[in-house]
C-alpha cells in the first residue's frame, strides 16, 4: 500500500498517510451498509431451522418486510436495491414460492418506501405502523397474486390474512430494535 | 472507484431499481420456463445451509428433550402406572401378533405368495422446515449420495409423512402430505373403499374423490394404496375424521409440525415390467432391477413380521443369510414357477395341486420359516 503505483509523482502529499483510514473508513461503512440485510438475512437462515419454534417459518417474510420497509424509510443507504433483492432472492430460495416473486415484491416496497421516505418520516408511530401494514398487505396479495398465476392454480387466502397480521404484529417490536441501532450504529449516508 | 460527477452517480442510482425490478421478473420467468434450474439453485442453497440448519437444529433438539425429560419426571409414577397397564395389553397383542405372523406365514406358503420386494431405507434427520406460506416441506441431510431418489416415500416414526421432491448432494427436500400440491391415492381399510387424499396446508389433508356410495366411516384406518404405481399398498396414513357432516378429513398417524427424524424408503415400485407383446414397441424401463441394492437391508419395518422381529430383538443378523438366500436363488424359480402356474391352474387336478407346492416348497420355505421366539421372552 506504501508504494502505490497510481499515485502520483509529482504529488506532495503522501498516499500512504491517507489511503489506510479511507480503506478502513469505506470497510466500516460496507460493513454499516450490510449490516441490516445480513442480519436479515441471517435471522431468516435460522428462522427456517427447525428450532421448534411454533409459526417460525411464517414468520421469515414478515420479518424481512418489517426490516426492508424500516431501513428504507430511516436509512436507505443501509438498505439498497440490491441488498433487497440478494434478500428477496434468499427467501424464494430457502422458501417453496417461486423463484423471484418474493425479492420482486421487496423490491417495490423498497421503492414505495424510500419514494415516501420525507413523507413516512413525519408521521408517527401509530401512523407509521398503520401505513406500514397497508404496504405490507399490498406485498403479501401480491405475492399471492404471483404465486397464483405462475403455479396456475389459486391458492388459499388464508395463509395470506395470517401472513399480513403477523406481519403487522412483528413490527412494532422490531422498530423498537430497529430505533435502538438507529441512534447506536453511525449512518452510512455517503457525504455527497 | 471511477470518478463521476455527482449528478451522473445520482442518475445511476436511481437506474438500480428499475433494473433489479426487470432482473427480478427475468428471474421468474426463467424459473417458470425451465423448472430443473430452479430446483438446481434451490437445491444448492439448501445443501450450503443443511450443515448450518442441522448445527442450528441441535441444541434445540437437545433442549426439547431435556425439556420433556425435566416434564416426565413429574409424572413419573402416573406414568409408569400407565405403561404398565399398556404393557400388559401389548403383551396381550404381542401374542396375537405372533399367531396372527405365523398363521399368515403357512398361508402365504400355501398360495405360493410372491414376496414384496425388500425395500431398502434411509434415515435422516430433518434440518429444515422449507416450506413457505404456500407449501409444506422439509429437509432432511440424507441425499443421492445416501441413496435417496426423486419419488422415495418417507415416514416418520409412526405414518406415511411425504414423499421425495428435489435432492441435492446431500441434501433432500420432502413435501409433506399436507401440502397443497400432494396427491395420494388411499385405501380405506374397514370401509374398503378408495380415495384421494389432497393436501390443504392444513394439519388434516382432505379426502376426496370417494365413492358416493360408499362415505369413508369415522374412525376408520386410512392406508396408501398401491395405485399408480407411485406408492406400495399398505403404508399406514391415518384415520378418518369428520370436521363436518359431509367433509371427511384424514387425521395423520405422523406428527407433521414435529418431524424430527424420517426414514425414506425407495420400495422399487417401478421396477414390475410388464410382460413384451407381440407388435407392440417395447418400453425400456428407465430403472433396472436391482437385486444387490436390497440385500444390506437389515429391517423390514413395513410387514408386521419385520415389526415383530425387532420388537424381540431378534438379530437380523442372523435372520439376513436367510433372507439373502431366499432373495438370490428363490426369485428365478419362482419367477419360472410363475409362469408355469396358470397352465398349471388350468388343467388342475388334484394329483398336480398336490406336487406343485411340494416340489417348491423347499424353495419357498426359507422365506415363511419365521422363528419366533415364545411370547414371554420379549
Amino acid at each position: 500500500m506504501s508504494s502505490d503505483p497510481h499515485s502520483h509523482p509529482q504529488s506532495h502529499w503522501h498516499p500512504d498517510v491517507r489511503s489506510a483510514p479511507a480503506l478502513a473508513q469505506r470497510l466500516d461503512r460496507l460493513a454499516m451498509r450490510l449490516l441490516p440485510g445480513g442480519l436479515t438475512a441471517l435471522a431468516a437462515v435460522l428462522l427456517a431451522a427447525p428450532t421448534g419454534i411454533p409459526g417460525a417459518i411464517a414468520l421469515i417474510p414478515g420479518l424481512a418486510m418489517a426490516s426492508v420497509f424500516f431501513w428504507s424509510v430511516w436509512r436507505p443507504a443501509s438498505m439498497s436495491v440490491p441488498v433487497v433483492f440478494c434478500l428477496g432472492l434468499l427467501l424464494d430460495l430457502i422458501g417453496f414460492a417461486p423463484l423471484g416473486v418474493t425479492a420482486f415484491a421487496f423490491l417495490l416496497l423498497h421503492g414505495t418506501a424510500v419514494h415516501m421516505r420525507f413523507g413516512l418520516m413525519r408521521l408517527n408511530f401509530v401512523t407509521l405502523w398503520l401505513a406500514f401494514t397497508l404496504l405490507e398487505s399490498c406485498v403479501c396479495w401480491l405475492s399471492w397474486f404471483l404465486v397464483s398465476s405462475l403455479s396456475f392454480r389459486i391458492m388459499p387466502t388464508a395463509p395470506v390474512m395470517f401472513e399480513c397480521m403477523l406481519t403487522a404484529g412483528v413490527y412494532p417490536p422490531f422498530a423498537a430494535l430497529g430505533n435502538w441501532a438507529h441512534r447506536r450504529f453511525s449512518n452510512p449516508e455517503p457525504q455527497l | 472507484m471511477i470518478p463521476v460527477s455527482i449528478q451522473i452517480r445520482q442518475a445511476l442510482d436511481r437506474l438500480w431499481l428499475p433494473a433489479m425490478l426487470l432482473l427480478s421478473i427475468a428471474i421468474m420467468l426463467l424459473g417458470w420456463a425451465n423448472q430443473r434450474v430452479t430446483v438446481a439453485a434451490r437445491m444448492a442453497t439448501a445443501d450450503v445451509l443443511s450443515p448450518l440448519w442441522s448445527l442450528v437444529a441441535l441444541p434445540s433438539h437437545e433442549i426439547s428433550e431435556a425439556v420433556s425429560e425435566l416434564h416426565s419426571i413429574g409424572h413419573l409414577a402416573h406414568e409408569n402406572a400407565q405403561l404398565r397397564s399398556e404393557n400388559e395389553n401389548l403383551r396381550g397383542w404381542y401374542d396375537v401378533a405372533v399367531s396372527l405372523t405365523q398363521e399368515n406365514a403357512t398361508l402365504k406358503d400355501n398360495l405360493h405368495w410372491m414376496p414384496d420386494p425388500l425395500p431398502s431405507f434411509v434415515t435422516g434427520r430433518v434440518v429444515g422446515d422449507v416450506g413457505g406460506l404456500y407449501s409444506h416441506a422439509v429437509l432432511i441431510n440424507a441425499g443421492p449420495a445416501n441413496g435417496v431418489r426423486v419419488g422415495d416415500v418417507a415416514l416418520a416414526a409412526d405414518g406415511f409423512a411425504g414423499r421425495v421432491t428435489e435432492t441435492g448432494e446431500h441434501s433432500a427436500r420432502i413435501l409433506l402430505i399436507n401440502d397443497v400440491a400432494s396427491r395420494i391415492p388411499v385405501l380405506l381399510e374397514s370401509s374398503h373403499g378408495t380415495a384421494i387424499m389432497a393436501g390443504d396446508n392444513s394439519s388434516t389433508p382432505r379426502l376426496i374423490f370417494y365413492a358416493q356410495d360408499n362415505h369413508p366411516v369415522e374412525g376408520e384406518r386410512v392406508v396408501t394404496s398401491g395405485q399408480a404405481d407411485l406408492l406400495p399398498t399398505g403404508i399406514p396414513v391415518g384415520t378418518v375424521h369428520y370436521i363436518h357432516a359431509g367433509t371427511p378429513v384424514m387425521v395423520p398417524y405422523a406428527r407433521l409440525n414435529h418431524l424430527s427424524i424420517l426414514r425414506v424408503f425407495n420400495f422399487e415400485t417401478g421396477t414390475i415390467e410388464s410382460p413384451d407383446a407381440p407388435g407392440r414397441v417395447p418400453v425400456t424401463s428407465s430403472r433396472s432391477f436391482r437385486s444387490d441394492g436390497k440385500k444390506d437391508n437389515l429391517l423390514d419395518g413395513m410387514t408386521l413380521g419385520g415389526v415383530v422381529e425387532s420388537a424381540t430383538g431378534h438379530s437380523p443378523a442372523g435372520y439376513q443369510p436367510q433372507r439373502q438366500d431366499t432373495q438370490g436363488s428363490e426369485k428365478p424359480d419362482s419367477f419360472r414357477t410363475n409362469e408355469e402356474h396358470p397352465q398349471n391352474q388350468n388343467e388342475d387336478d388334484n394329483t398336480q395341486g398336490d406336487h406343485q407346492p411340494l416340489q417348491k416348497s423347499g424353495s419357498i420355505m426359507p422365506h415363511s420359516s419365521f422363528s419366533f421366539p415364545p411370547a414371554g421372552c420379549g
